[in-house]
Formats: structure tokens, sequence, C-alpha cells
């Protein structure tokens, strides 16, 4: 159960990863592009640290040999 | 004979340890998420003029994919004075084919969506090594029509990402995916299960310790799954799988992983 919720929690940080992006892209001008990027930035980070602190935790070890 | 047989004999040429740290090590991931995310945000961008907005390529109210041929139409011309955009005579016959048989209609949905997943598969790192390689194909494909613009730098750093296809998702989804999916040579966990009853081995086939089904390396030869006890054993046996496996009885069922 616990590796369900860390993948979940995992994936779903990615997913809103992606969402923010198309929603940012889709939704604003490009004549500021740097003003664009940051929030993607921030959303990645934070998918970053939800991937290290909950998902990888639990599933430590099982990359090994790729 | 003997020339023939030195020159095809398999023969694995390593990889100096400076190519592997940069394509095959870890330690360079956020290089790799830097380079993601640029090159998935252009493509989101480039994407996104086409599925959405004023200018948008496809779901409008006329025929889709006008733009598209506009963009062809221009690229196939022949001017009467300097070169044409096209190099390729071949690649302007294709091109005049597609646009003669009204293609840009669906070609249009194509490059639309193909550029908007490319971006976002990117940037979340899914299939990075797979989004990398459609995106260059893009990128080719422009240059070929005469289109330089930024594809020379965004086909350069698909390729790079292309190269480093293990590692470059790994601030990403690709951390669990890959491993999960695996590749054709190494299945994943996923492909383990489905395959669980083709497993041909409990104990390592180089060192005869006891392998784990769940999480030992695998490698696939001769539609069986054969497990090492760790991943030097797995390159041994990858080396040389006619040695280790000539020995080796019929399949044998393993538990399920839990």
């Amino acid at each position: 159960m616990n590796k369900v919720l860390a993948l979940v929690a995992g994936v779903t940080a990615w997913a809103a990863v992606g969402a923010t992006a198309v929603l940012i892209v889709f939704n604003m001008g490009v004549k500021n592009q740097v003003l664009m990027f940051l929030p993607i930035l921030a959303v990645v980070v934070a998918a970053w640290a939800i991937g290290e602190l909950v998902t990888e935790r639990v599933f430590t070890g099982h990359e090994k040999g790729m | 004979m003997a020339l023939l047989q030195r020159t095809f004999e398999k023969r694995e040429l390593r990889d100096p340890s400076l190519i592997r740290a940069i394509f095959s090590n870890t330690w360079l991931a956020p290089l790799w998420l830097v380079a993601r995310l640029y090159l998935g945000y252009q493509w989101l961008l480039a994407g996104s003029h086409k599925v959405w907005g004023e200018g948008r390529w496809i779901a409008v109210s006329g025929p889709d994919g006008l733009p598209l041929r506009n963009f062809w139409q221009n690229a196939i011309a022949i001017p009467e004075q300097g070169r044409p955009a096209i190099s390729y005579d071949w690649y302007r016959h294709f091109l005049t084919f597609m646009v003669n048989h009204e293609w840009y209609r669906w070609f249009s949905w194509v490059i639309a969506l193909g550029e908007t997943t490319v971006g976002i598969l990117l940037i979340v790192g899914a299939f990075a090594g797979l989004a990398a390689l459609a995106g260059a194909f893009l990128n080719f494909n422009f240059m070929l029509a005469g289109s330089a613009s930024i594809n020379p730098v965004l086909f350069v750093i698909a390729l790079l990402i292309l190269f480093g296809w293990k590692t470059a998702g790994w601030i990403g989804v690709d951390r669990w995916l890959l491993p999960a999916l695996g590749t054709p040579w190494q299945p994943g966990r996923v492909f383990r299960r489905v395959l669980k009853g083709r497993v041909a081995n409990e104990e390592c086939p180089v060192c005869q310790m006891p392998v784990d089904p769940a999480t030992s390396p695998a490698s696939a030869y001769s539609g069986l799954i054969y497990l090492s006890c760790c991943p030097v054993c797995k390159e041994r046996l990858d080396a040389q799988p006619a040695r280790y496996i000539a020995g080796l009885g019929p399949a044998v069922p393993v538990p399920a992983e839990g």
C-alpha cells in the first residue's frame, strides 16, 4: 500500500508539472518567456522534492541493474 | 575466411569512462533536466501555436492545415534566381505528393499534437529518449524543408538527450517508469510479471548465487528471461551468453513477486 501511495504521489507531482506547463504556455503570451518559464521550473523543483522524499524513499533499490 | 571471421567477430568495444560518466551516470541528471526543460518548453511553445489561438493549424472552421500547406508550397517552389529551399529532389517530390493529395489536412494534426506531446513528455521526463528522438525527427524534416531557424540547436540537444536516455529522465517520471517497463533486452517489473513463467533460472548463471525474481537484473535470450544476482554478473552474462546459458535446463516457473 505504501508503494502504491508513494508511486501515486510521484506520478501526480510530475503530472502536475505537465498540466502547469500546458496551462501556462497555452494561456499566456510569448512576450516574456522567462516569466513563463519560472512557474514551470518551480513546479519541477516541487515534483523533484516529492519524488526524492516520498517516492524514491519507498522504491530505493528497485532501479538497480538498469 | 579468417579475414572475414576477424572482421565480423562479435567483439564489444567499451565506452571510455568519460563517455559513461556523461551519458550513463546519474550525477549529471541535473544537466539533463535543464536540457530537457529547455527543449520541452520550446516544443510545447511551438505546438501551442499550432493547437491553440487565432493562427492554429487544426480544428478551424475551414480545412485544417492551410498554414502547413503554405509552408510546404513555399518549400517546394523553385525560384527563377538563387537556390531552392530544398536541396534533395526526393524530398521535394515527397512534399509535392503530400500537397497534391491534401495530406496537410491530417498531417497538421500529427505535427501540432506531436510537438505538444513531445514538449510535455520532455518536461515531465517520461520516455525522454523516445520524445527526444521524435523531436529530432521533426527538426530533421524542418531542416530538410529548408527551414533553419532554431532547428539545428534543438536537433543537437535532442541527440544529446537521446544518447543520455538512461539518465535524461532521472529527475522525472523515467526514474520509475523505465525500471518498471524495462527494455527489450532487459524486461522490467511489469513485463517480468507477464513473463514470469518464462524465467529460466533460480540461480545466477555466472556465479550460482540465488536470484530474486523481483529485483535481480534480467536479460532476455531465445524467448526466456535469465536473472543474474548482480549487475556485474549480468554484464558478464550479456557479454558471453552462450558460455553461461548452455548448461541451463528448461524453463522453471518462479513464484509471483509480492
